[in-house]
């Protein structure tokens, strides 16, 4: 019934799937999820973890960090192991994103209906944990979002984007013993214990809103704001000389849509002319409003604490897809020992650092998790 | 019946279609992020706006989301 983690330092593939084998010793999973470096072989980690547990659904992703109980790191592995005792039906499969996406997903979503013994379509979301490693580095979390959406809307995906040092030249993905670079892993359990969906971001909305009036989605580029070029009217609005905008100005100023009060992070990377390019594509009419940051750490905290309020138990693991930009701002704002404190305190876990995070669709900026009692 | 004329008919038609706070608000949040409207607070600009009624209708289509009057 245990949920367990593991981490290794090791930048080698052999001696890192060595550790976490080692550190996973006793356990009986019926699911494996791993998150490694870039620069290490998925395959070498994949293979020695199905080996080892030949009745575990493995899938796995490159990171730009990852983290898991009393740990973070990059270059490493880490590894989370969910006990057989807790999980029912089980598939997992590698979807191709390399061609027509849609038709992928429709083969996706019958490949893992079939699996299970019934239409994914119809499955409980508050018994079905749904998990998706997406392909990270070429821009195309929106429509294998859109495309999961389409195949089940009603179960959603909790997942994040594949990482590569943040350097968006290539990322990885495992499932069902096969590494693909132009791939999605998705994996379903039936759960036996129950289960909560985090999604954490610790920014809340001012007063102030304002409209995309024109956008390039497929650049994932603002080109207008409230009817006027989008970088004047958003570097205006944060105080900053159109030509002086800079990241920092970007990761501490992100806009969000607000759904139920709950802010769903759009994060813009940098200027471009007089447009924004943004680390998500905005559709024309959305309403974004100025966000304003709050202290990663506490509100981390709260965020759990509020995870543990709803399940009415103690937590006994916890898998998390944290975005890359709260990783930057945790390491500029001297917080990153403490952010991973507030985790490794709160429940045993394995996670990494996103190039981006799911959640009914492509978001930035936020943590987005499984949290398990 | 014939489509819906504003976002907010819509919205009740499919409230009552899906019957299902939670179903309707995972399908309200994927409609928002795809097409930017927001169904649980529609903009008055946006709700008998014929291009935008008919980009939610396609998204919903899309994810195969009947409501009555739909074939």
């Amino acid at each position: 019934m245990t949920i367990t983690s593991a981490h290794s330092g090791k930048a080698d593939s052999g001696e890192a799937a060595a550790e976490l084998l080692q550190r996973l010793d006793g356990a009986a999973p019926k699911v494996v999820v791993f998150f490694a470096g870039v620069a290490h072989d998925g395959a070498v980690l994949g293979r020695a973890l199905e080996q080892r547990f030949p009745d575990a659904a493995v899938i796995g992703c490159s990171t730009n960090g990852e983290f898991a109980t009393n740990h973070f790191g990059k270059k490493g592995a880490v590894a989370l192991a969910i006990g057989a005792g807790r999980i029912g039906a089980v598939a997992s499969v590698m979807a191709d994103v390399s061609g027509d996406i849609e038709a992928s997903f429709r083969q996706a979503a019958s490949s893992l209906s079939s699996k299970l013994g019934r239409s994914i379509r119809e499955l409980e979301p508050n018994r079905y944990a749904a998990i998706a490693l997406l392909e990270g580095a070429r821009g195309r979390e929106e429509r294998i979002n859109a495309a999961l959406g389409d195949v089940a809307p009603f179960l959603p995906f909790i997942g994040g984007s594949a990482g590569d040092e943040i350097t968006f030249t290539g990322t990885w993905v495992w499932a069902n013993g096969r590494l693909e670079r132009d791939g999605t892993a998705l994996l379903i359990a039936e759960m036996k214990t129950p289960f909560h969906v985090l999604k954490a971001c610790h920014f809340t909305s001012t007063d102030r809103s304002v409209t995309v009036t024109r956008s390039d989605e497929t650049k994932r580029l603002i080109l207008e704001l409230d009817g006027q070029p989008a970088a004047t009217f958003y570097a205006k609005a944060i105080g900053v000389e159109p030509e002086k905008l800079e990241f920092a100005h970007f990761l501490a100023h992100p806009l969000g849509l607000m759904v139920d009060g709950e802010p769903w992070l759009r994060s813009g990377v940098r200027r471009e002319g007089e447009a924004l390019f943004f680390a998500c594509a905005v559709a024309e009419g959305s309403k974004l409003h100025f966000m304003r940051g709050e202290n990663l750490v506490d509100d981390t905290r709260t965020r759990l604490a509020a995870v543990r309020a709803a399940l009415a138990a103690p937590l006994a693991g916890g898998l998390f897809f944290n975005c890359a930009y709260r990783m930057l701002e945790a390491q500029i704002s001297g917080t990153e020992a403490a952010y991973h404190s507030t985790l490794s305190e709160s429940v045993v876990h394995a996670g990494m650092h996103s190039n981006g995070e799911t959640y009914l669709g492509h978001i930035n900026q936020t943590l987005t998790g499984l949290v398990f009692a | 019946m014939d489509q819906p004329r504003t976002l907010e008919e819509l919205r009740e038609l499919l409230k009552t279609s899906i019957n299902n706070d939670v179903a309707f608000g995972f399908i309200t949040a994927r409609v928002l992020i795809r097409v930017g409207v927001n169904l649980k607070q529609i903009a008055d600009e946006q709700n008998r706006n014929p291009e935008v009624i008919a980009k939610v209708t396609d998204a919903l289509g899309r994810m195969d989301i009947k409501w009555e009057g739909t074939q």
